[in-house]
């Protein structure tokens, strides 16, 4: 009950945006031409797309949600998942990355590996402060050595350290 | 006797150190990433992509390709003992796999998910390597018109048969085509819903949507909603454990055998694929079993089967993607991206003008099938000790890899920003019941179904007509319709049959 809820309204809450996205491209696209010699122009599919999305964007916003496939469940219902969703861990974790991704711009990616790896292993796995920044500093140089080194692939030095 | 001499060269291709070692890097990596939780094999393909960069092109599609058929062997693992899929194709494995964990038969279920896989994928490529040269002279005859048409039905296909409610299919296929669209018009040049901003003039990659979507995305919802093994002692798997008795080989060949063929013919079909024919398989086993009311309780035939099917069908999904240049899923669109990246396009031509490609990568599906099986026999201890140790830093270093992988695809933040972006958009997706497939496959293709379309109705004069007038482009688009009415044709039927 619980789980058709929550789909019941991501489905408006995805239903509302793709709705709010599809309007914009639609005004995007009436400003391109339709039609070029003999052929469509660079406006017309970008315009009948974004109307399709309109449409069923809002049919599934205005429809209820259907009985999920079988697929979904098994017959046996002997799953020992958790009952209860642990949200908190799902939204740190997504904050952590932004933070990374947020971070490479100043410190680069191996300093945003590290505090990343650190801020993740203390909050989420909650392993004491000597595990975790042990396995921070290991796992920062072997990504760095990895990619930049072996790999050749350049990695952003960030702000601080001469980038 | 030209296939078999074609498929030799290819042999003689693949039977090299290098080569040898890429395909047991790809089978073992797709392996580990059917197994852990949180990298699919579409992200996983699409973040090692650019390091194949600097690479022979063969060597390349040998290791992308090992991950995605690989994958199919590694999902096996946790659904047999966390009754968690770790591949979408493996769900149906949970039916029965878990019951068997559950009564101590663990072992057997990976075992016979080993070698049914291994003799389904061989029978698999078999009929690969016959159809691919036929298939792909008659596409020979393909003009922009009827790869449209093709196109149009892998967008069908993907919408009508993809798991999910039909509207929600297509809400990720039309948003997919819309982002296709962003960027610059191939045709004219012109920049199109870039709203003033420079980094969208490229268009939005499908490296980041991909690893977005499958990769990070997978990770968070697996944080939201984790899982517990079986109980401890029983999934403490001895290697003799995985090894077939003859009993449960005698029982399961047929099992074996029957899925292969179902497998393969099923995976040929775009938007089919891996997890309906397996499906489709433990539909038949059960249908034919003397015991039918066991299934779901534990029947080793229900692991053989759909284990079976689903490696067959990765087997099928690479004739449409070498002979027509289609894909079939969102793993399978990647490898269509990661072709057009290392400057090969796929499709008929690729037979003629990339012999030694084609072939070598059909042969190096035959080893890697080989490698499969010794490593999912041996390895299956090794595989769970992992599994177990490393779920508290898993989510670290997927995204470490999966935020650097994208970075070094153009070397542009922006790319990823815009997987983060994906990231919250999949999951999101995921609990509103949206699937993430059309929208790869929309994204990957979009470009190049708009192109055919433009190219066709300049060939004929704007006219519409050469769509209707050429009988391959009839046949397909036909195809298309009947994909799209059947489903509503059927539905209104069982209503009928209801109110009577």
């Amino acid at each position: 009950m619980l789980k058709q809820l929550k789909a019941l309204g991501a489905e408006r809450f995805v239903s509302l945006l793709l709705i709010t996205f599809s309007v914009a491209e639609i005004y995007a696209a009436l400003q391109l031409s339709m039609t070029e010699e003999f052929t469509l122009g660079p406006g017309a599919l970008p315009l009948i797309y974004a109307s399709g999305l309109l449409i069923f964007s809002c049919i599934m916003g205005l429809t209820p949600t259907e009985k999920e496939p079988a697929e979904e469940s098994a017959p046996n219902s002997a799953s020992i998942a958790l009952p209860t969703l642990n949200y908190r861990d799902g939204l740190i974790t997504f904050i952590l990355v932004a933070l990374f991704i947020s971070s490479i711009y100043f410190v680069g990616f191996l300093g945003g590996t590290i505090i990343f790896s650190l801020l993740y292993v203390l909050l989420i796995s909650k392993w004491p402060i000597p595990k975790a920044a042990a396995f921070a500093l290991v796992w920062g140089g072997a990504v760095y050595f990895g990619f930049d080194h072996l790999l050749g692939v350049q990695l952003e030095p960030g702000i601080l350290f001469g980038g | 006797m030209e296939m078999l001499n074609l498929l030799g060269e290819g042999f003689a291709r693949i039977w090299d150190p290098w080569l040898l070692m890429m395909c047991f890097f790809g089978t073992f990596a797709g392996t580990l990433v059917g197994v852990l939780p949180g990298l699919g094999p579409s992200a996983a393909i699409a973040v090692l992509l650019p390091l194949t960069y600097g690479a022979d092109p063969l060597t390349a599609l040998v290791a992308l390709s090992g991950i995605y058929y690989g994958a199919m062997y590694g999902g096996t693992i946790t659904s047999v003992l966390l009754n968690v899929p770790g591949e979408s194709a493996s769900v149906v494995t949970t039916y029965d796999g878990y019951p068997m964990a559950r009564q101590g038969r663990g072992g057997a279920a990976l075992g016979v998910a080993a070698i049914g896989s291994f003799i389904a994928g061989t029978i698999g490529l078999v009929f690969l390597s016959l159809l691919a040269v036929p298939l792909s002279r008659y596409a020979l005859n393909f003009g922009p018109p009827e790869y449209f048409a093709v196109m149009v039905l892998a967008f069908v296909m993907v919408s009508t048969l993809a798991r999910g409610n039909m509207i929600k299919c297509f809400v990720a296929l039309l948003l997919g085509l819309l982002l296709s669209t962003v960027g610059q018009d191939v045709v004219s040049g012109e920049t199109r819903l870039t709203w003033g901003s420079m980094n969208l003039v490229d268009g939005v990659g499908f490296i980041p949507a991909v690893v977005g979507l499958f990769g990070l995305s997978e990770i968070i919802h697996d944080l939201i909603n984790p899982s517990q093994f079986v109980d401890n002692s029983k999934s403490k798997i001895k290697l003799r454990e995985v090894f077939l008795t003859w009993d449960d080989f005698r029982r399961t060949w047929g099992s074996m055998v029957r899925g292969g063929l179902l497998g393969f013919f099923v995976g040929v079909l775009p938007g089919a694929g891996a997890t309906i024919a397996s499906f489709l398989s433990y539909g038949l086993e059960k249908r034919i079993s003397k015991t039918p009311e066991k299934f779901g309780t534990g029947m080793i035939e229900g692991v053989a089967g759909p284990e079976s099917a689903n490696n067959a069908a990765s087997s099928g999904a690479f004739v449409p993607l070498l002979a027509l240049g289609i894909p079939g899923s969102g793993s399978t669109a990647v490898l269509i991206g990661a072709f057009i990246i290392l400057g090969i396009q796929p499709g008929p031509r690729l037979m003629t003008e990339h012999p030694d490609i084609t072939w070598g990568l059909i042969a190096s599906m035959y080893v890697g099938n080989g490698m499969l099986l010794a490593q999912n026999i041996l390895l299956v201890p090794f595989f769970i000790w992992l599994l177990r140790v490393s779920r508290n830093i898993m989510p670290v270093i997927v995204a470490t890899v999966c935020v650097v992988g994208v970075y070094s695809v153009d070397f542009s933040m922006w790319d990823v920003w815009l997987m983060l972006i994906f990231t919250a958009l999949g999951y999101i997706f995921r609990v509103a019941g949206v699937p993430g497939a059309p929208l790869v496959i929309a994204l990957v293709l979009g470009q190049s179904a708009e192109f055919a379309l433009r190219q066709s109705l300049v060939i004929s004069m704007g006219s519409a007509s050469v769509f209707f007038t050429r009988p391959i482009c009839v046949i397909v688009l036909a195809t298309a319709a009947a994909c799209l009415l059947y489903p509503l044709i059927r539905s209104k039927l069982r209503g009928l049959e209801e109110t009577e």
